[in-house]
């Protein structure tokens, strides 16, 4: 696996990186496959609605489609939203950093990475 | 630090937060299959004769076990709009010190019905989930917060059992509220 001038990748090495894959997966499933799938589930229930005769049926998809809505979709998309807009501004300020000391910013990890986010008071 | 550690490390994190990413989403089901028991019935209010009269009679139901959780949700939402705006929180460190005190001396004479009718209130109200997005988004643009949050609780915390104020104003619904803002804080690291 030794590539020519790089770094030699031992078997340990490669069954982490699988590990990693695997994990973030799971946290992309966790984080935005709840979204996609009630979503579908919404569009689904919305076509079924219309062809439901009978009133209380009808408002008992109603109700449970603007339930859903409220619980899994809005929710979910409120963490999109925030993981875009931290997204953004960690971006943003690594540019601003790049132009004002013309290096790339230190990635920190921890209570000092922390405090380094925008937004952070200290 | 070489490869293997550097994955090893950023690995256990990511475990971390994927148990508990799944836990929040247990959560989340968890509150729209309440929800949805509970606010079914309101499709009865669309029919007529008896099943309209069962309707009207659970509406009301409905608001008497919905009013408390609902106010508190209210609140706790207010109190994350205020700290993603850079401010103090005003309710959340009294609910959470409140909680905790209700956790630890628990609350007299509390009849199981009533109870399970107060839990159920807290995991079906719609706005949990919400009011946890919320508080996740707070904490991520200002992560500062959390601490601050948690060293007033502490302090009030001591002052309930000093009065020992705690005792009788703790609500059930308070009870749930540490417990939340624990899986918060693994979410937001």
């Amino acid at each position: 696996m030794a590539k020519e001038g790089g770094p030699e990748l031992k078997p340990k090495t490669l069954r982490q990186a699988g590990e990693r894959v695997w994990l973030e997966t799971l946290n992309l499933l966790a984080e935005y496959g709840t979204l996609v799938v009630f979503s579908a589930a919404e569009i689904l229930a919305e076509a079924l609605r219309h062809n439901v005769q009978d009133a209380a049926g009808n408002t008992a998809i109603l109700v449970a489609e603007i339930v859903t809505a409220g619980t899994m979709i809005v929710p979910k998309a409120i963490r999109a939203i925030s993981d875009i807009l931290q997204l953004i501004l960690f971006a943003g300020h690594d540019v601003i950093y790049a132009a004002r000391h013309g290096t790339r910013r230190p990635s920190e990890s921890g209570a000092k990475g922390r405090q380094n986010r925008p937004g952070a008071t200290t | 630090m070489t490869m293997a550690a550097s994955f090893e490390r950023g690995n256990h994190h990511l475990a971390i937060r994927a148990r508990w990413n799944w836990r929040l989403e247990g959560d989340s089901l968890k509150n729209l299959v309440f929800s949805i028991v509970l606010a079914l019935p309101f499709a009865l209010l669309w029919d007529s004769g008896a099943a309209f009269a069962v309707g009207i009679a659970w509406a009301v139901a409905y608001v008497v076990l919905a009013a408390v959780p609902t106010a508190i949700y209210v609140l706790m939402m207010f109190d994350a709009g205020r700290v993603l705006a850079g401010k103090t929180a005003g309710f959340m460190p009294v609910f959470i010190a409140m909680g905790r005190r209700g956790r630890k001396v628990g609350v007299a004479s509390r009849h199981p019905v009533l109870a399970a009718l107060a839990g159920l209130g807290v995991a079906g109200n719609p706005l949990s989930s919400v009011t946890r997005e919320l508080w996740i988004l707070a904490f991520r643009f200002n992560p500062d917060a959390l601490d601050e949050m948690n060293a007033v609780s502490r302090r009030m915390e001591v002052e309930l059992d000093r009065t020992g104020v705690a005792q009788q104003l703790i609500a059930a619904e308070l009870k749930e509220v540490p417990r939340h803002r624990a899986t918060l804080e693994l979410v937001t690291c």
